[in-house]
């Protein structure tokens, strides 16, 4: 049993740790999606959007965690 | 098409992401041999990669059934989040936000938590060891699992990362076997943040690949995408480090 919980634990711990960081990787990636699908966003902005985006959330993620 | 700017950063992520987690599991497995005795460290050890083994057989074939740009956007997601969490917390051990990872003390506390067993029989007291070092090798493991399963993802792929991972346990374990006590000498953190530019670089290069978006100088663009991730990763710790820097008046 403790083992199961642990397991979950890990897991939770793996993509929750910092749940902020995690969500906005993931908005990030879907927003580029999104405007992709649109037409919005050129596919060769992309990895610009994609890159900059993530940037800025581990900035952000970084400058939090600093705080606490 | 695999080629060396996918192949070294694949073998390299995998490398040094599952040194990290050996190095981790062998303390814990260390500590039952020391108090217990090598059996219910090698029964925790081999229980524990019977599972593992049993998750790569199940998971591995799944992966397989997903189509190409779903799986590359999938495990593109996967690494971006894997890598964001391992450097973000690299970066703040590094600034002395958090503290850093201390493979001795984690020695002595499992050691001291295995010896208050004192009512248990000798029986029950090898089964909690051994329930230690399975414990401690199967959440590792796990880790590991999953960078591999992720980062040999793309075709030809795992087999390298496989050989990568496999290669850093037989090196940690050979270590291990001659020192004969945690490995604390090994600077964790900094290969946690490496692994954590590599993981955020091949992440952000997927979830584009997996989107249809082309990356200009194609495969090239993994080692530029890690050396930016590492980069920014040095200049953020070193702002996290003068923030909590006393100021001298």
């Amino acid at each position: 049993m403790s083992v199961i919980r642990a397991t979950v634990v890990l897991l939770v711990k793996i993509f929750a740790a910092d749940l902020w960081l995690t969500l906005t990787a993931l908005a990030t990636v879907g927003v580029c999606a999104v405007g992709l699908n649109l037409h919005i966003l050129v596919p060769g902005a992309l990895p610009y959007m994609l890159t900059g985006g993530v940037l800025a959330a581990l900035t952000i993620g970084a400058v939090r965690g600093s705080k606490s | 098409m695999t080629n060396i700017n996918t192949f070294a950063p694949t073998v390299g992520a995998a490398f040094l992401a599952s040194a990290v987690e050996v190095v981790e599991a062998f303390t814990i497995v260390l500590a039952v041999s020391v108090v217990r005795g090598l059996r219910p460290a090698l029964l925790g050890t081999g229980a524990a990669l019977v599972v593992l083994a049993i998750a790569v057989v199940l998971f591995g074939p799944v992966l397989a059934q997903i189509s190409l740009p779903g799986l590359r956007l999938a495990i593109g997601i996967l690494l971006l989040v894997f890598g964001l969490g391992w450097l973000r917390k690299a970066i703040l051990r590094a600034g002395g936000a958090l503290a850093l990872h201390d493979e001795a003390a984690t020695f002595a506390a499992e050691t001291a938590a295995l010896r208050q067993t004192p009512t248990l029989t000798d029986r029950a007291a090898d089964g909690v060891a051994a329930l230690a070092a399975f414990k401690a090798v199967l959440l590792e493991g796990t880790e590991v699992v999953f960078i591999v399963l992720a980062l040999g993802a793309r075709p030809g792929l795992l087999l390298p990362a496989a050989v990568g991972a496999g290669a850093a346990c037989i090196l940690v374990l050979a270590i291990g076997v001659v020192v004969r006590k945690p490995l604390s000498r090994i600077p964790e953190n900094t290969l946690k943040f490496v692994v954590g530019a590599l993981l955020t670089g091949f992440g952000v290069f997927w979830c584009c690949e997996g989107l249809g978006a082309p990356w200009v100088g194609g495969d090239l663009a993994i080692p530029a995408l890690v050396a930016l991730f590492l980069l920014t990763g040095l200049a953020l710790s070193a702002w996290v480090r003068s923030r909590r820097a006393p100021v001298s008046v």
